[in-house]
């Protein structure tokens, strides 16, 4: 671990952005940059950027018109934790019976989703593979 | 979500019966190739599903396909039924996998630093052309067109390979320069790497006038790229460059070298 890896372990970013799909490069890209940072690997990142397409796509279609998409990362050396929440109608559920969310299951471990008063929030981890548990 | 995954999802039983009689069968029975063809019909749709998410990349979708597809029966041939697991979370994966690895051997995760150095001497053309024509810098979507990339892949050239890999030396080759022959710090190493050469060097750089000898240090010295020392100094990266090439020529100059053949 080299020192200024150490130095991140805990830092917080957060980034909200219009709940419209054309902002999900902008997290994306933000996710990778971090994860770089992180020192994750290639391909974790690549992973990673996958999971934050998939997360966006099952959270954005209960996004209520003109809120926010929020998400929060926190940083550790090989390890990312991406939460992603938006605000949604009352009793919005998410779709988990589609290939969104069977990808996003095996992209990133483990995955939570809460869904309460009015938000709905989608967690996920990103370990370095050798890190992994 | 389509149809496929409804059906897959509406009645898991079919899918994991198909698996559980091709897992009994005996290698070599007739009987598997019609259990994986019907397998591979079946999950096609994830196999499609997976691919688009790598489309975008200059990489033919039928390529993605094909080599998804190629994680599928992989994960057809391996799957062991009795772990009790859903097929698409262990065929997942597996088919990433395979569409992974293929960008890799055609170039793209491991060689990053590769690609982002074609990609980058694309840019950086399409950059200096772009500049002249509209009179300002590009934005990134002008980029895009030029050079008919995505504009993830314009940002992600300008900035990201960076923190994947570190900074190409390329990256810090003037734009439109064909980098791989005439590398600007290869031609300024031989320069800096003569110690008899540095005392002279050093009385001519304080005669360069003070804008040029500060971006060659900024450049040089510091390692900033042009876009760097454009910022720092409040400049264009076109000033940059143009003020880059004087300098450097008229170090050349002084010290009584040759012009390389560029």
């Amino acid at each position: 671990m080299n020192p200024a890896s150490q130095r991140l372990n805990g830092d917080v970013v957060e980034v909200r952005v219009p709940a419209d799909v054309v902002y999900v490069s902008t997290l994306r890209l933000t996710a990778a940059a971090l994860a770089a940072r992180c020192e994750l690997t290639i391909d974790d990142i690549e992973d990673l950027r996958l999971a934050v397409d998939e997360a966006c796509a099952l959270l954005l279609p209960h996004a209520s018109p003109g809120s926010p998409l929020e998400a929060r990362f926190e940083l550790a050396y090989g390890r990312l934790d991406v939460q992603a929440t938006i605000t949604s109608e009352e009793g919005a559920r998410l779709d988990r019976t589609g290939f969104a969310w069977t990808v996003l299951g095996a992209l990133a471990a483990p995955v939570n989703v809460t869904q309460d008063d009015g938000h709905i929030t989608i967690a996920l981890t990103k370990h370095r593979e050798d890190t992994a548990q | 979500m389509t149809s496929a995954s409804r059906r897959g999802n509406g009645q898991p039983s079919a899918t994991s019966n198909l698996l559980r009689e091709l897992h009994k069968l005996p290698e070599g029975s007739p009987r598997r190739k019609t259990l994986r063809d019907q397998l591979v019909e079946a999950h096609m749709p994830l196999v499609v599903y997976l691919a688009r998410r790598f489309s975008g990349r200059n990489e033919p979708m039928n390529d993605l396909v094909q080599v998804g597809s190629i994680g599928l029966l992989k994960a057809i041939d391996r799957f062991d039924p009795e772990r009790g697991l859903e097929f698409s979370t262990y065929a997942t994966p597996t088919i990433l996998g395979e569409i992974k690895r293929h960008f890799r051997d055609t170039g793209w995760l491991i060689h990053v630093p590769r690609r982002a150095q074609e990609l980058q001497t694309t840019v950086n053309t399409a950059r200096a052309d772009l500049s002249q024509e509209l009179g300002r810098a590009p934005t990134v979507s002008e980029l895009a067109a030029r050079i008919d990339v995505g504009e993830d892949a314009v940002v992600e050239a300008l900035d990201a390979a960076r923190a994947y890999s570190g900074v190409p030396l390329d990256v810090l080759a003037a734009p439109g320069e064909s980098v791989p022959e005439h590398p600007m710090l290869g031609v300024l190493d031989a320069g800096f790497d003569q110690v008899e050469q540095r005392e002279l060097l050093r009385g001519v750089i304080a005669k360069l006038p003070d804008s040029e000898r500060e971006i060659l240090l900024l450049r040089f010295v510091a390692n900033k790229t042009q876009t760097e020392i454009a910022a720092i100094v409040g400049v264009s990266q076109m000033q940059v460059s143009r003020l880059v090439a004087r300098g450097l020529k008229r170090l050349r100059a002084s010290l009584g070298a040759d012009e390389p053949n560029t």
